[in-house]
C-alpha cells in the first residue's frame, strides 16, 4: 500500500499546533528566566542589606526618577531598588522552606497513613482534621505575640499549618496506589514496610507531590508577605516587600513605586512559580503516562 | 457490499473531494441520492508519530454488522473513534462519512459539528460498563437524558415526566430489564446488568450506526454471548448498521455479516465473515484463529503430579456480610498445573490471595512440603510462593527500570540461581531491555517480566491470576507456551486461576471449578470439561462450546460442510 499523501488540510493542522505549543513554552520560558533571576537576587540579597538600609535624611521621599535613586527613595531615605532587591531574601527563602517543609512532613505522615491505614490513618487523620481547623493568621499573631514576631518562627509555624492538607493529598495519592499489583509482587517479596511505602510507592505519588509543592510555593509567598505586611515576621526595619507595602501606603503620594513594585513583584512572582509548575507537573505526568 | 477494499487511491480521490466541499463539514444531501445505511471513504488517523490507521473504505447498510478484528495497537478503536470525533488530543483523522444523508468530514473538530453526528446518527458503545455510566445518576436517568436530548435535537415539543418514563420502561424492556432498573444506582447492578442498561441509553438516541468497541470483553464469559445475541436482535429490529470492535475472533462469528482484520493500522483481510473465517487468506488471519485458545483443543498430558507441594485445607474467608469462600481445599504437586475456574465473584481470586497471604482467611491451613504457613504475609518467605498477576499495566512500578525490578526480587531471596540476564533469558526475553522502563514494553514483554520477577526467589509455587486474560490472543498463546514450559523444565507447581475453559484446556493438569465460594467440582481436566457432573460445570462448559462449535464450523472447509450436506441427504 502506497502512503497516503499529506493533503493541505493536515499540514495546516500541525501548523497550527505547533505555534500553539510555541506559544505556551514562551511564557513558560519567561517564567523560568523569571524566577531563575529572583532566586540568584534571593542568594545574593544578604549582600546588599546594608547598603539597602543605609538611611539618609536628607535623600528623604524622592520620587521615582531621581538621580542616583531609579524607584525614589522611603521617608528614611533609603533608596526603594536597593530595599526591594534585598527584600527578595525573606520574600523568597521562607516560602521555599515552608513549601518544601511541609511537604517532607506530608510525605512521611500521608503515606503512613495511606499504606498501613485503620489505626495509624485515623490518629493522622484526627490530628489533620485539628490543625485544618486552626485559623492561620490569628494563630500566627498569637504565636509571635507568645514568642516574639521572628521571622523563622513564623516560618516554622506555617511549615505545621501548612502540611495538613499536603497530608491529606499525599494519602489520597497513596491510597490510589495501595491496591496496584506491584505494591503487591513487593508484599510477596516480603519487602519490609518502609521500602515499599518510600521506594515503591513514593515515587509513582512524586507528580502529585510536587505540582502541590510549586502551588504552596506560590500560596506561601503570599501568606508570609501578608504576615509581614501586619507587622508580624520580620524584625522592623528589615527589608522585606510585605513590609515595604505596608510602609508604602503612608507615602503612596510621594513614591509610588515604593508600594506598587513590591506588589507587582509578589504577583508576577506567584504567577510565575504557577505557570512554571503547571507545566513541569504536566510534563511528569505525561512521562508518568508513558 | 459491493465496496469493501482499502485502497489508497480512493482515499486519494475521496480527500480532494473532501477539501474542494470543505466550506460545508456537515450537509444534508438530497434523499434521492442517497442509498441508507453508513458509508466511509478514505478513512485515515494520523498521530504524533505517523500514521496510525491507513486509509481505508467501507460500507455498512442497515441491518448489518461490520465487523473489525484486531490486537491492541491494531488501530481499530482509533478507527471507531475517528468516525465519532472522539480520538484523543495529539490525532487526527482525514476522509469524510455519510449516514443515511448526512455527509460530513471526518476531520472537522468543531464540537457543535459533531453534535449532529454523535449521539445522534451515530453512538459508541464502550467496552468498560463500569466506567461509560456515571455512578451517581440513577440508570433510569441515564436514558432519560439520551431520550431529551434526542426530542430536543429533533426540535419537537419536550416530553412530559410520564411520557418520558414510559419510555424508559420501554426501553429497560428491550434490553430485557424489569422497570425497576430505573431506580438503581449503576454500582448495585451486575457488569452485564450495566452494559444492558449503556446499550438501553444508546438506543435511546434512536441512531443509525452502532459502534461496539469490545462491549463484552469486561464481562463473565456466560454473560458475553447474551450480550452480544441481544445487540444482534435489536439491530436488526431497528434495522441500525452496526460496527462491532473485538480483539476476538469468537465473537464476531455468527453475529457479523463483514469482517476487517486489521494490523498495525492496515486493513490485512476483509471480506464476508463466513469467507475470512473458512478459508482465511493472510498468515496472520490463520495465526489468530489457531492462537485463540479453545475448549475444544486438545487436552494436556495427565502426568501424574509430582511430590504434593501445596495443601489449602478447608479455607473460608468472609468480607463482611458476604462469604466470599466457603471450606475451599486444593492440593498441588510438583510439575503440576491445577486451574481454579469460576466467573468473578466466584471466589477464585479470594482463594489464591488466601493462599498466598495478601488475605487473611478466617478458618484453614494452607501447608506447603508439609510445613503450616502463617495467616498473613508476615512470616512468610518470598521463596514459598509468588504470584503473576493479570493486569500487565500495573504490575510492574513505572518507576523502575526492568534491572531495577528484578535486582530487588534477587535480593529478597535470601539465595536464587539467577542474575538478572538469566531471568530474562528464562523467560524469552532480549537481556538488553533490562534499561527500560515499563512503559517502553509491550503487554506480552510485561507480563514476562512479571513472570521472571516471580522466579526469581525460585519459588515453589506459581500462583497465576488470570495472568493471560488480559493480553491479544497470539501474545496469550506465547505466554501459556511459556509457563507450559517452565513448568516441564523448572519442575514448578502451579496454580491457574482463569475464567476461560479454553485457557484450562491448553494448559491445566487438574481443573476445580468454584461457584458463589464453594468448589462445586473438581478432577483431571479431562474429567471436568468433557464429562462434567455438576448443573454449574455443565452450564459453562457447554456456553464455551457453543462458542468454539460456532468457531469450528466456520473453520472447516467448504468441502467438508457440502460432504456433510450430502449425507444428511442421503439419511433422509
Amino acid at each position: 500500500m502506497t502512503p497516503p499523501k499529506i493533503t493541505p488540510r493536515t499540514r495546516m493542522i500541525s501548523i497550527t499546533g505547533k505555534t500553539k505549543k510555541k506559544r505556551m513554552d514562551l511564557t513558560v520560558l519567561l517564567s523560568g528566566v523569571g524566577l531563575a533571576i529572583v532566586f540568584i537576587v534571593a542568594a545574593i540579597s544578604p549582600l546588599l542589606i546594608e547598603a539597602a538600609t543605609k538611611q539618609s535624611i536628607l535623600d528623604a521621599l524622592l520620587p521615582p526618577g531621581s538621580p542616583g535613586h531609579l524607584l525614589g527613595t522611603d521617608e528614611l531615605g533609603r533608596d526603594v531598588l536597593l530595599l526591594t532587591l534585598a527584600g527578595t531574601g525573606s520574600a523568597i527563602v521562607g516560602p521555599v522552606v515552608i513549601a518544601t517543609g511541609s511537604m517532607l512532613l506530608a510525605i512521611i505522615f500521608g503515606t503512613l497513613a495511606g499504606y498501613l491505614g485503620g489505626t495509624v490513618d485515623a490518629i493522622i487523620g484526627r490530628i489533620v482534621d485539628v490543625l485544618l481547623s486552626l485559623p492561620v493568621m490569628l494563630l500566627a499573631i498569637v504565636v509571635a505575640g507568645i514568642f516574639g514576631a521572628g521571622y523563622w518562627v513564623t516560618v516554622t509555624l506555617l511549615v505545621i499549618l501548612f502540611s495538613p492538607s499536603d497530608i491529606r493529598i499525599v494519602r489520597a495519592g497513596v491510597t490510589e496506589q495501595v491496591p496496584r499489583p506491584y505494591v503487591e509482587a513487593a508484599q510477596m517479596l516480603s519487602l519490609s514496610r518502609a521500602r515499599i511505602m518510600y521506594r515503591h510507592i513514593v515515587p509513582n505519588v512524586w507528580p502529585l507531590i510536587f505540582a502541590n509543592l510549586m502551588l504552596n510555593l506560590g500560596i506561601a509567598l503570599v501568606t508570609l508577605s501578608s504576615l509581614s505586611f501586619l507587622g508580624i515576621g520580620v524584625a522592623p526595619g528589615t527589608p522585606d516587600w510585605g513590609r515595604q507595602i505596608a510602609d508604602g501606603r503612608s507615602v503612596m503620594a510621594d513614591n509610588p513605586a515604593m508600594l506598587l513594585i513590591p506588589a507587582l513583584l509578589i504577583v508576577l512572582v506567584t504567577m510565575a512559580i504557577n505557570l512554571l509548575g503547571d507545566h513541569l507537573s504536566e510534563r511528569l505526568r505525561e512521562r508518568g503516562i508513558q | 457490499m459491493s465496496d469493501m477494499n482499502s485502497s489508497a487511491k480512493n482515499s486519494m480521490k475521496s480527500s480532494i473531494n473532501s477539501d474542494a466541499k470543505s466550506a460545508t463539514k456537515v450537509e444534508k444531501l438530497a434523499a434521492e441520492e442517497t442509498v441508507p445505511g453508513v458509508s466511509v471513504r478514505g478513512l485515515s488517523v494520523h498521530g504524533p508519530s505517523g500514521v496510525i490507521v491507513e486509509p481505508l473504505d467501507f460500507d455498512v447498510a442497515p441491518g448489518r454488522t461490520l465487523a473489525i478484528i484486531g490486537e491492541s495497537g491494531s488501530g481499530k478503536s482509533m478507527t471507531a473513534r475517528a468516525i465519532t470525533g472522539l480520538l484523543p488530543r495529539t490525532t487526527s483523522a482525514l476522509g469524510n462519512a455519510r449516514i443515511d444523508d448526512l455527509q460530513y468530514d471526518l476531520s472537522m473538530t468543531q464540537t457543535q459539528q459533531w453534535h449532529q453526528v454523535r449521539g445522534r446518527r451515530a453512538v459508541l458503545l464502550l467496552q468498560d460498563p463500569f466506567t461509560s455510566l456515571s455512578p451517581v445518576i440513577r440508570c433510569g436517568e441515564q436514558i432519560a437524558l439520551t431520550i431529551k436530548a434526542r426530542v430536543q435535537a429533533a426540535g419537537g415539543k419536550a416530553l412530559s415526566r410520564n411520557e418520558v418514563k414510559a419510555e424508559v420502561t420501554k426501553r429497560l424492556a428491550e434490553v430485557r430489564l424489569p422497570s425497576e432498573t430505573a431506580k438503581r444506582f449503576p454500582a448495585e447492578l451486575s457488569g452485564g446488568m450495566r452494559q444492558r442498561v449503556a446499550i438501553a441509553a444508546a438506543l435511546a438516541a434512536e441512531p443509525r450506526l452502532l459502534i461496539a468497541d469490545e462491549p463484552t470483553t469486561a464481562l463473565d464469559a456466560s454473560n458475553q454471548g447474551g450480550v452480544l445475541d441481544l445487540l444482534r436482535e435489536l439491530q436488526l429490529q431497528h434495522q441500525m448498521s452496526v460496527i462491532l470492535i473485538s480483539h476476538d475472533l469468537g465473537v464476531v462469528s455468527g453475529r457479523a455479516d463483514d469482517l476487517f482484520v486489521m494490523r498495525k493500522g492496515e486493513v490485512v483481510e476483509s471480506g464476508t465473515t463466513e469467507e475470512v473465517l473458512q478459508s482465511p487468506k493472510h498468515p496472520y488471519t490463520r495465526a489468530l484463529l489457531e492462537a485463540n485458545p479453545s475448549i475444544t483443543d486438545d487436552l494436556q498430558e495427565s502426568t501424574p503430579g509430582g511430590k504434593t507441594v501445596l495443601t489449602a485445607t478447608k479455607v473460608s474467608k468472609r468480607f463482611g456480610n458476604f462469604q466470599a469462600l466457603s471450606d475451599a481445599s486444593v492440593s498441588v504437586g510438583k510439575g503440576e498445573i491445577v486451574a481454579i475456574v469460576g466467573e468473578s465473584g466466584s471466589g477464585k481470586s479470594t482463594f489464591a490471595r488466601c493462599i498466598a497471604g495478601l488475605e487473611q482467611p478466617e478458618t484453614g491451613v494452607v501447608t506447603l512440603h508439609g510445613k503450616e504457613l502463617s495467616k498473613g504475609r508476615a512470616g512468610r518467605k518470598p521463596e514459598e510462593m509468588q504470584i503473576v498477576f493479570q493486569d500487565p499495566y500495573s504490575t510492574l512500578n513505572p518507576s523502575f527500570t526492568i534491572e531495577q525490578t528484578l535486582a530487588e526480587a534477587l535480593r529478597a531471596a535470601e539465595q536464587s540461581k539467577y542474575g538478572v540476564t538469566e531471568l530474562l533469558e528464562l523467560v524469552e526475553l532480549d537481556p538488553e531491555l533490562r534499561t527500560r522502563r515499563p512503559s517502553q514494553l509491550s503487554g506480552g514483554q510485561r507480563q514476562r517480566v512479571a513472570i521472571a520477577r516471580a522466579l526469581a526467589p525460585n519459588p515453589s509455587l506459581l500462583i497465576c491470576d488470570e495472568s493471560v486474560s488480559a493480553l491479544d490472543v497470539s501474545v496469550q498463546a506465547q505466554i501459556l507456551d511459556l509457563l507450559a514450559r517452565l513448568r516441564d523444565e523448572l519442575g514448578l507447581a502451579m496454580l491457574f486461576i482463569t475464567h476461560d475453559l479454553g485457557v484450562v484446556t491448553r494448559i491445566a493438569n487438574r481443573a476445580l471449578v468454584l461457584q458463589n465460594g464453594s468448589i462445586v467440582e473438581q478432577g483431571e481436566t479431562g474429567a471436568v470439561l468433557r464429562n462434567p457432573q455438576h448443573p454449574y460445570t455443565q452450564m459453562i462448559v457447554q456456553a464455551a462450546e457453543q462458542d468454539s462449535i460456532r468457531r469450528s464450523d466456520l473453520n472447516r472447509n467448504a468441502a467438508d460442510t457440502s460432504a456433510q450436506l450430502n449425507d444428511k441427504e442421503s439419511t433422509t
